[in-house]
């Protein structure tokens, strides 16, 4: 299934947007034409919000979710994983 | 289901969009409202070319960036009919057409229980940039039924408005972008 069907949790999020916690923006059209287009998979979408301006922080593929590496600036994406 | 059957709209909107690519110029495309496809019951309610304009504020967290660009915008709906309690009932639908297409087509989805044709932007898990600025053309639809709320339910007493809110609307539009 994991071929064909990948499901990205928002945490925090209300419906479609929005939630005191969220970070409710990301893009994933990109994602679904690179994977229709380039047969490239989604492993993880960067996410920013309102909430917690500064932030980023990865979506992951369920049941995946976003683990802190360890080091480095804890408001960056890039310092995440998906695992 | 439904994602199935959006996904299956995408690769049929892609093949069958082709000839209305280039519906640039408003001439072209405010003749759309002739447009009769044999077959299919569907009437134009209108087609109208729209300037560059701007973007409506963004619901989401960091605001949108870049403007709505020309496009067609054509609206109509589909198997227009009386249904129970004589109650009107038809796939109400919008598309539009951006002039600088990039060739791919995206089905909007409606909120709630639907029965609104929300403006087909291609708005939602875009980041900044919504389908139409990117030059996809945007489909949405009310999913057959017209509601006074997103969250009217009053059209179940009629079947086939409920099959069509169901999955029906979906691929019948698909259909229907020839």
């Amino acid at each position: 299934m994991n071929k064909w069907s990948r499901m990205f949790l928002v945490p925090g999020m209300g419906h479609c947007m929005g939630g005191s916690a969220a970070l409710d923006q990301f893009d994933m059209l990109s994602a679904i034409v690179d994977w229709v287009e380039k047969d490239k998979a989604p492993d993880s979408i960067i996410s920013t919000g309102n909430a917690f301006p500064g932030r980023s922080r990865p979506l992951c593929p369920y049941p995946k979710y976003a683990h802190y590496k360890g080091s480095g600036d804890y408001e960056k994406a890039e310092n995440f994983e998906c695992r | 289901m439904l994602k199935n059957l959006s996904i299956i709209a995408l690769f049929v909107g892609i093949v069958i969009l082709l000839p209305y690519a280039q519906a640039e110029s408003a001439e072209t495309c405010s003749k759309l409202v002739d447009l009769h496809i044999p077959g299919m019951d569907v009437e134009i309610t209108g087609a109208k070319s729209i300037p560059s304009s701007t973007l409506p504020k963004s619901p989401f967290g960091g605001g949108f960036s870049g403007t709505i660009p020309p496009h067609c915008r054509v609206d109509g709906v589909m198997e227009p009919r009386i249904g129970v309690n004589d109650i009107s009932y038809g796939i109400g639908f919008a598309i539009t057409l951006p002039a600088d297409w990039n060739g791919r087509l995206l089905f909007q989805g409606g909120g709630g229980l639907n029965g609104t044709v929300q403006d087909p932007l291609g708005i939602n898990a875009s980041g900044d940039k919504p389908a139409l600025t990117r030059g996809f053309a945007v489909v949405s639809t009310d999913s057959g039924h017209k509601g006074k709320g997103s969250f009217d339910g009053d059209f179940l007493a009629d079947q086939e408005a409920t099959l069509n809110f169901l999955y029906q609307a979906n691929g019948k539009i698909a259909e229907q972008r020839k």
